[in-house]
């Protein structure tokens, strides 16, 4: 998160500065795509590229805090995301990436694996192994920084239900975290 | 809520269940026996006390915040994985830098890119919304207001005589003085007022063949050119006399539009009092009548008094009597065959 800053930077951003844009670009842009590979496994480069290209259009006429412009791209990835898992639906195709090819190919290393463990991948991993609904809940609170009430208005559900759901989600992953085997795949 | 509050409320629960007002006798049991079941006491269980206290660490872990000592371990392990899922961006993760700066560098103003935003009062002028073309902009569009305004003002018959003449000739509007028109016919249709015998200047340019223009204007100089060019030639006997203001009146509209070619039939059909013109061409144009002459005018030949004049149209005429290929003015009609050549030839 950019902070204090960040209203001073999306003034600039919106007057044009690149080096501003370029520092918010740089400040979501990894909490985006992570998001995506979540929602959007198999797409979230190609996904977050459309966010982009939306955010960026519709970036003069934004108005808010940093909170605010963080529910703004997230609702607009998760519509793009939804455009893509309904394009896919009628596109069926079957990635190399997501046939676990790769795992069997090479055995894991040790330190590999330590290292995943204490990974983004390894984070990722257990947080897909969720319910989506769940695993999506916990990515925009934890991962996007946004508050119950704003999740809650993206996912178009209740706050309660959302503290419920995100609540459930952690339980799940701390058992996962507990089982080694569950966190790596 | 901090932790310490939320477990100081939670360990007090017990004493003052449910938040509910404590009982003035000091009873906190049910207030009848048929009392609702919101008001019985309620008494938390260790798992509920346990259920809260992890909602709490819950909500800690959501927000970023790291748990209490007293958290499960499990819950403890998860405060690193959660700060690595918001970690530092990976190498791949920004590999669509490149295409999103493209994007926004196309889609920002380049005056805003380089810092030289424009005062908000230059946006409201509508002028400065047209862009770098502004001036050539404002001159088409005031130059086209000319046209249309001269325009409309010619077909009104208000421009000054010289300009109206101008616009007579070129974009057919009313001539000089014709303010009035005939119902019915052609939209200038006034023989009366070419009959006064003023040369009409609109017959100056309506000349077929460039170079003839000054002979319009010199009577003399059409009579002799036009007699020597145009030998008398056989005309039907049976073409009425024009009379005089017809005929100078039905002579213009054949000199305004009528093609090159179109003026030979005038010659097979002028009678033979018209040999006293001088142009063989001003013989048909006085056999037609003030109607057919006035819509003939714009080179449009009237059907009607142009039908006596149709059978002599089909006898082919030699090339040269086509006005101004022989070197006869053209303009010779231009003073009007009725009164001034009628004063000469006869």
């Amino acid at each position: 998160m950019i902070g204090a800053a960040f209203a001073a930077t999306l003034a600039k951003a919106q007057d044009g500065d690149e080096a501003a844009f370029t520092c918010i670009f740089r400040d979501v842009q990894p909490v985006l795509v992570r998001y995506l590979r979540v929602i959007a496994p198999g797409a979230a480069d190609d996904v977050a590229g459309d966010t982009w290209v939306h955010v960026v259009d519709g970036l003069t006429g934004f108005r808010g805090d940093e909170a605010a412009f963080r529910a703004w791209l997230f609702t607009i990835a998760r519509h793009r995301a939804a455009d893509r898992g309904r394009w896919r639906s009628r596109h069926p195709t079957v990635a190399l990436d997501d046939s676990g090819a790769a795992d069997r190919l090479t055995a894991p290393d040790a330190a590999d694996v330590a290292l995943e463990r204490i990974g983004t991948r390894a984070a990722l991993a257990a947080v897909a192994r969720l319910p989506p609904e769940q695993a999506e809940i916990v990515m925009l609170r934890v991962v996007a920084g946004l508050d119950t009430r704003q999740v809650a208005r993206i996912i178009g559900k209740s706050p309660g239900a959302v503290r419920v759901a995100a609540h459930r989600g952690l339980r799940r992953l701390a058992s996962l975290v507990g089982d080694s085997t569950g966190v790596i795949t | 809520m901090s932790w310490r509050s939320a477990r100081h409320r939670a360990a007090s629960s017990p004493e003052r269940p449910g938040g509910y007002p404590r009982q003035p006798n000091g009873c906190n049991g049910a207030s009848g026996p048929d009392a609702p079941p919101r008001e019985m006491p309620r008494f938390y269980r260790q798992d509920q006390l346990s259920s809260a206290l992890d909602e709490l660490i819950l909500d800690l872990l959501l927000d970023g915040a790291s748990p209490p000592p007293e958290a499960p371990p499990e819950m403890a392990a998860m405060l690193p994985m959660l700060a690595d899922l918001s970690g530092p961006a990976e190498p791949g993760e920004l590999a669509i830098e490149a295409a999103v700066l493209s994007r926004f560098r196309s889609r920002v103003r380049p005056a805003r890119i380089s810092g030289t935003t424009p005062p908000l009062s230059r946006r409201t002028s509508p002028w400065h919304r047209l862009g770098p073309h502004s001036p050539r902009v404002a001159a088409g569009l005031a130059a086209a207001a000319i046209v249309l305004g001269g325009t409309a003002a010619a077909y009104a018959g208000a421009l000054p005589p010289r300009l109206q003449e101008f616009a007579h000739r070129t974009i057919d509007a009313p001539a000089a003085g014709h303010t009035s028109r005939q119902p019915g016919h052609g939209p200038r249709h006034q023989p009366g007022i070419t009959q006064t015998g003023s040369p009409s200047r609109r017959h100056a340019p309506q000349s077929a063949t460039p170079g003839t223009a000054n002979d319009h204007t010199r009577p003399g100089s059409h009579v002799g050119t036009g007699a020597a060019t145009h030998p008398a030639e056989p005309r039907p006997s049976a073409e009425p006399s024009p009379q005089p203001g017809q005929a100078r009146h039905s002579g213009q509209p054949s000199h305004t539009s009528r093609p090159p070619q179109a003026s030979q039939p005038p010659h097979t059909s002028r009678p033979p009092q018209a040999s006293r013109s001088p142009h063989p061409s001003d013989g048909p144009r006085q056999s037609l009548s003030p109607q057919a002459s006035g819509q003939a005018r714009g080179g449009q030949p009237s059907g009607e008094p142009a039908t006596p004049a149709k059978p002599p149209r089909a006898k082919p005429q030699p090339r040269s009597s086509r006005p101004g290929k022989a070197g006869r003015p053209a303009s010779d009609h231009s003073q009007g065959p009725g009164v001034q050549e009628e004063g000469k030839f006869s």
